[in-house]
């Protein structure tokens, strides 16, 4: 049974700035306390807490999110994560975080997180890999993914006709797919069984 | 070079009747082709989502301002029962927290931090005397120009010539207003939208004129247009400090259409 927080959930997917408000009230200062007591600064935090609506988002844009767990301590463990990344890419030697000891035992929430942190680099990979292609190749699928019609692509790609443009596209697609499956984190991020541990 | 075209069209949706029908059942046989479609198809919706998601400056907008309010202007609260965390713990444990040091170990801190500067300085002083992104965005930045063609009949050509003479003369608020009220007659106009971005530009109204010119993007057949719009949209975000997107935006600006040398120029300066 969804949990009655799912409110949240739905109210970012139609951008009710009511909700988007509340969550900003309700867990904004958390996130800013959890970025300070470790090594961040205000400005990280807002960051940080935007990034973090945004990932939410695209999840639940991409697939149904079942949150049967309450939201603050979903978005807690992204954050978490999140800004773990953030300090290890910094080379912060002495990684040691203090935390928050509310939802330590929010196992069902640090789960559902995992699963959106992953969703969220499978997307990064993909655009990394969609920005190594040809300009042709980056022109047709951005155009592709901006519904433009085959036609629009014919006339903007001076292409001779719309099948022509088909067949390209299925070319740049081929070569997208090899790019997604050469790349070093793919096997990582679709086919491993564990989440990696933070 | 059929069978690249079907399985584009099947992706795309485009498959219909027969055609429809005979590829689902080609799918069922053919189990390495299912996946591959299926692979593309996760591709594709995958990275409209992504686009569509980042593109969205209305929502970043409010974000960036319900962050100012609620994370960068209110001043930190005391952590309550129900939200313990280790930093309530950390205030009583001054070993652990730097803040609560005693002060001779602050006055070493800012003997570091004093030598740390003294460095930078020294790195980075040519760098200082470079511009800044939005000093950059304001020197390339010039505003669009309309032209002399007639825009409709009697009354709606009047009311564009109004807009137009209070944009040329500088007085953007009134032109928009003009302008507007031009696209609610006449919509989707791409230069009108491209008008219309560069004065909120000079109004230093950023996020308007964002959506602005990617509403140009966003018109049924104005690719013609599409350069100019990228161009804008990488000035604003210039200005705003965000040179990333900017780079992106003049990325997508391709060899022989206009601004091509611009943008070339520019990516130079910020890569």
């Amino acid at each position: 049974m969804p949990h009655e927080d799912k409110k949240y959930i739905n109210g970012l997917l139609k951008e009710e700035v009511s909700i988007i408000k509340e969550i900003y009230k309700k867990w904004g200062p958390e996130c800013k306390r959890f970025v300070l007591s470790n090594s961040g600064n205000v400005q990280d935090a807002d960051d940080l807490f935007q990034e973090c609506l945004l990932t939410i988002l695209k999840h639940a844009k991409l697939h149904k999110i079942e949150l049967n767990v309450p939201f603050g301590g979903y978005l807690y463990f992204i954050y978490r994560n999140k800004w773990i990344d953030t300090l290890r890419k910094r080379k912060n030697e002495q990684l040691r975080i203090s935390e928050s000891t509310r939802y330590t035992n929010e196992l069902t929430s640090k789960a559902l997180a995992e699963e959106t942190e992953l969703v969220n680099e499978r997307m990064l990979l993909f655009y990394a890999c969609l920005y190594q292609l040809s300009d042709f190749c980056k022109t047709l699928i951005d155009g592709r993914l901006k519904k433009m019609s085959s036609k629009q692509l014919m006339n903007l790609l001076k292409l001779p006709t719309a099948n022509a443009v088909d067949f390209r596209m299925h070319k740049c697609r081929k070569q997208l797919k090899k790019l997604i499956e050469q790349h070093p984190n793919f096997e990582e991020l679709f086919f491993r069984s564990k989440p990696k541990e933070k | 070079m059929e069978k690249e075209i079907t399985i584009n069209k099947y992706i795309n949706g485009e498959l219909t009747g027969s055609a429809l029908s005979q590829f689902e059942a080609l799918l069922k046989e053919d189990k390495a082709l299912a996946e591959e479609v299926q692979f593309h198809k996760e591709v594709d919706k995958t990275l409209a989502i992504h686009e569509e998601v980042e593109s969205n400056e209305n929502l970043k907008s409010l974000l960036k301002d319900l962050g100012k309010t609620h994370i960068q202007n209110k001043p930190l609260e005391r952590v309550d029962s129900s939200t313990q965390t280790k930093e309530a713990e950390i205030i009583a444990n001054p070993e652990i927290f730097p803040e609560n040091e005693p002060k001779i170990k602050n006055l070493n801190r800012y003997a570091w931090l004093a030598a740390a500067a003294a460095l930078l300085l020294f790195l980075f002083v040519p760098n200082m005397l470079k511009k800044s992104n939005p000093d950059l965005a304001d020197h390339h930045f010039k505003l669009y120009q309309l032209n002399d063609t007639e825009m409709g009949n009697g009354n709606m050509d009047q009311l564009y010539k109004k807009a137009k003479a209070n944009y040329a003369d500088g007085q953007f608020k009134e032109a928009n207003v003009l302008f507007r009220e031009y696209d609610q007659a006449k919509p989707n106009v791409p230069k009108v939208w491209l008008a219309i971005g560069s004065a909120e530009f000079k109004l230093n109204e950023l996020d308007a004129a964002l959506l602005s010119f990617q509403k140009v993007i966003e018109m049924k057949d104005s690719e013609v247009y599409h350069p100019q719009a990228y161009w804008y949209l990488a000035l604003c975000y210039l200005k705003k400090d965000e040179a990333q997107q900017a780079i992106h935006q003049l990325k997508k600006i391709k060899e022989g259409q206009d601004f091509y040398s611009e943008a070339k120029r520019l990516l130079k300066k910020l890569q």
